[in-house]
């Protein structure tokens, strides 16, 4: 077995205790409170299995919901990347350009932009483009702040040594510039996603009937306490994978961090 | 302009940075000329801008005043035939050995066949072939110089231009470099220019040595020593007549100048 299995196995092993103890903690306070209210984690996977592995489930029940979710979740992280990070470079880079656009990004940072949602919907409609443009909106500013501070701290002596070496402009960006980002741009990212998950059942507790969100209001005004939930598992398990994702990429994109 | 025969020459440079506390004068008329093929090390007191005056040879940094040529014309920030190795290598911590070594080359488009061919030529004469995989972060500090170094000669330059590149490193290390970054000179012809605070490394490595004034920097003596660059120059009576020398024409350290200056 080799490091890299080892490490995997270990990482198994730590999760399944973790896993484990919620479990055993979950069905402890569901026999105590012992009240339709709280159900115990049996039916509750129970529940969710049905929900997520059958036909039925995937076409009409909670999967659905799950891989709506999911879709708007990735998008618009994908979307608050792409637009983050070369803005956060470019800024931490160019003096000018951050003098001018920096007092606007701090002033606007600290704003509740999920304050905004009525206005979106109204804007936007019902559909996925009101959530992905609010969630895109919230990860996005957290990504441009911290990728900003981050390429303002590479060191001169590297820009230094690229110049000396003969590289444009384009190639700094690439070779000095973001890889030394990209470690911090991780962090944000991770920060990101659970914001992304928060903002993503609060958006989709409004104005439609799809999602992770609709499914545990539904389930709320339902008094089916059971679905509920299997519906926050649901979301925990979104947010969990999207994380091994996001962790993944790092190791692939940055493994001179784990040497 | 005409083809001046030297590699290198520096009339009246002066640097002046502007910093937030007020105007800092770093070089004030420095002057010197250089031979090509030849070695040069650059000595003076802490913070005396020697550091200042690699950075405009290596025209990444316009002097405030005078002027500076390379090979017969003004430096330029991308000439590419200079090579500069930075006092902390300026080794990236995303690439391994051989490709921080092969940097250079694929920032020129060089193509993937004569990068690997030119580095794998060059880390097997530093005796790093083994290491090509490695992240810096898992290399002792002379064998990081010597990626450095490697990374500079992949370029084949005929300038070489160093910051103190071996301070940090230990007494028999860094003779070891030393030995090594002579022996490509001896082999390759390129001229180098060293700045140094050793003394015994500007008498070691400088055929020429120049000794610099405190802050604002100017040379004040040229010392030939055409003997630099023998291998057994180090066991040489004359050797350490002439480290007595240098030591006598550098100006007296004043306390309180170790927490001023920038370079160490």
């Amino acid at each position: 077995m080799n490091r890299d299995d080892r490490r995997g196995l270990r990482a198994l092993l730590d999760y399944g205790g973790a896993f484990l103890a919620v479990l055993v903690v979950w069905e402890l306070a569901a026999l105590a409170v012992h009240r339709p209210l709280l159900p115990g984690p049996v039916p509750t996977l129970a529940a969710f299995a049905r929900g997520m592995f059958t036909a039925q489930g995937l076409t009409d029940g909670l999967g659905a919901d799950f891989l709506v979710s999911s879709y708007r979740v990735i998008v618009s992280l994908i979307i608050a990347v792409v637009l983050a990070v070369p803005l956060g470079l470019w800024m931490g880079r160019n003096e000018r350009l951050d003098r001018w656009l920096a007092p606007v990004v701090y002033l606007l940072y600290p704003v509740p932009k999920v304050a905004f949602l009525p206005v979106i919907l109204l804007f936007l409609g019902v559909y996925d483009a009101p959530k992905i443009f609010l969630i895109s909106l919230l990860v996005f500013f957290q990504i441009l702040v911290t990728t900003r501070d981050a390429a303002r701290q590479v060191s001169r002596q590297s820009i230094y040594s690229m110049l000396s070496l003969g590289a444009s402009e384009g190639q700094i960006y690439r070779y000095a510039v973001l890889p030394a980002c990209l470690p911090k741009i991780f962090t944000s990212l991770r920060i990101g996603l659970g914001t992304a998950v928060a903002v993503l059942f609060l958006t989709e507790t409004f104005a439609t009937s799809l999602g992770l969100g609709y499914f545990l209001v539904d389930s709320w005004s339902r008094l089916a306490y059971v679905d509920l939930f299997a519906g926050v598992v649901a979301l925990g398990v979104l947010g969990f994978l999207l994380y091994l994702l996001v962790e993944w990429l790092e190791r692939e994109l940055t493994p001179w961090q784990f040497i | 302009m005409a083809a001046s025969p030297a590699m290198v020459e520096a009339r009246d440079l002066a640097v002046t940075y502007s910093l937030r506390q007020g105007d800092v004068e770093a070089l004030a008329g420095a002057s010197f000329s250089l031979p090509r093929g030849e070695t040069c090390a650059v000595i003076g007191p802490s913070g005396c801008g020697k550091s200042t005056l690699l950075y405009v040879l290596a025209g990444l940094l316009r002097p405030t005043a005078g002027e500076a040529l390379v090979d017969g014309e003004p430096v330029r920030p991308k000439r590419l035939k200079t090579a500069i190795i930075l006092q902390d290598y300026g080794l990236f911590p995303w690439m391994t050995v051989e490709r921080n070594a092969g940097l250079g080359l694929r920032l020129r488009g060089a193509g993937a066949a004569r990068e690997k061919e030119t580095v794998g030529r060059i880390l097997g004469d530093l005796g790093l072939s083994e290491f090509r995989r490695h992240y810096p972060a898992q290399l002792s500090g002379g064998q990081r110089q010597r990626v450095a170094v490697a990374r500079a000669l992949a370029v084949e330059p005929d300038l070489l231009l160093m910051d103190e590149p071996f301070s940090s490193l230990d007494a028999l290390t860094r003779e070891g470099l030393q030995e090594t970054v002579l022996d490509i000179w001896r082999r390759t012809g390129l001229t180098v220019v060293l700045v140094t605070h050793g003394i015994e490394e500007a008498v070691f490595m400088g055929r020429r040595i120049l000794v610099m004034s405190a802050r604002p920097g100017r040379v004040v003596h040229t010392i030939d020593n055409p003997a630099a660059g023998r291998a057994d120059y180090r066991r040489d009576p004359a050797f350490h007549r002439l480290c007595t020398e240098v030591r006598s024409l550098l100006p007296a350290a004043r306390a309180g100048d170790e927490t001023g200056g920038g370079a160490r």
